[in-house]
């Protein structure tokens, strides 16, 4: 068997920058064995050549199918970090968050864009229903906003004390639960929203 | 089952032709002897990672092979729902042709 040639160096680092790992090994392996196959059968110059060309040729189907399998890999790694979250935590944060965002999304419509229906739909309902304006209480409201903001909190962070030389150390991680992210931010968003509008209402100069 | 483009009918064929020889080098000799042109060596890499991952061939590593610096071949195989793709491709080709003047 006649040894082994090696390919160009720098051609084949440029294939492996622009492959997957999984896919570097019979790729490259590939490329190898046609340039030997090439080098033997013309001269190692043609060969090396034909190598480069083909480098060159290759790039963009092989790009494609970096992305590709990365774009995979990562959906992949996302529906497994979904199957982390507490799915139980979700549902009750949205059932808690409807009172909030039943003030505050026609609030916004009225205030930022001028468009009453949502708020005079609301109103109506409230006419038909006098009952539901328990909806609207601060505490059933603050509280909903507090019980969505901890259910999501808790899965979301990992908090952990450890007793060092120099004194207590708190070490706290993050997990990658985006749709529990996604709660915490609503709940603060929302707060702040009724902070400010609470602020303007109790500062802003009186019309008489 | 969706529909195949030309080239992932080509390759199909080609690794069914193959048999237990089918990896990159090979299919892309076999490919090249089809078409009577050249193929880049990376073009025939996109659609067989597709059929692979759409379930109509299966892969496996070979040994590390010395003629390729110690690197693995990737074999592929058809896989049934492969074999049956082929033959829904081709009993259309038929249907297509039968009327056609040629």
């Amino acid at each position: 068997m006649p040894s082994f040639l090696q390919p160009p160096r720098l051609a084949e680092r440029l294939l492996a920058s622009i492959l997957t790992p999984d896919d570097a090994e019979a790729v490259l392996g590939d490329f190898a064995e046609l340039f030997n196959t090439n080098a033997y059968q013309s001269n190692l110059q043609k060969a090396q050549f034909w190598y480069w060309i083909q480098t060159f040729k290759s790039a963009p189907s092989l790009i494609r199918l970096k992305l590709s399998n990365e774009l995979e890999r990562r959906m992949e790694t996302m529906i497994k970090n979904l199957n982390l979250h507490n799915k139980s935590s979700l549902w009750i944060s949205l059932i808690a968050l409807i009172p909030a965002l039943l003030l505050v999304i026609p609030g916004i419509m009225q205030s930022g864009l001028g468009y009453l229906g949502p708020n005079d739909a609301l109103d109506t309902m409230f006419a038909k229903a006098p009952a539901l304006q328990i909806l609207l209480s601060p505490i059933v409201l603050l509280g909903g906003l507090l019980l969505a903001f901890i259910l999501n909190l808790t899965p979301a962070i990992k908090l952990r004390f450890e007793r060092q030389p120099e004194g207590l150390t708190s070490v706290i991680t993050f997990k990658p639960v985006i749709l529990h992210w996604i709660f915490v931010g609503i709940s603060l968003l929302i707060v702040g929203i009724i902070l400010v509008y609470a602020f303007f209402e109790n500062f802003a100069p009186a019309v008489h | 089952m969706g529909f195949l483009t030309r080239m992932e009918e080509i390759l199909l064929l080609t690794v069914h032709q193959l048999g237990t020889e089918a990896y990159g080098v090979t299919i892309k000799n076999r490919v090249e002897e089809l078409l009577g042109k050249s193929v880049s060596v990376g073009a025939i890499y996109v659609p067989l990672d597709r059929l692979a991952k759409r379930g109509f061939l299966k892969t496996w590593q070979g040994n590390p092979a010395p003629e390729r610096g110690g690197r693995r071949k990737k074999y592929y195989k058809l896989t049934r729902e492969g074999l049956a793709i082929l033959r829904e491709t081709k009993a259309l080709n038929d249907s297509l042709w039968a009327d056609a003047l040629v």
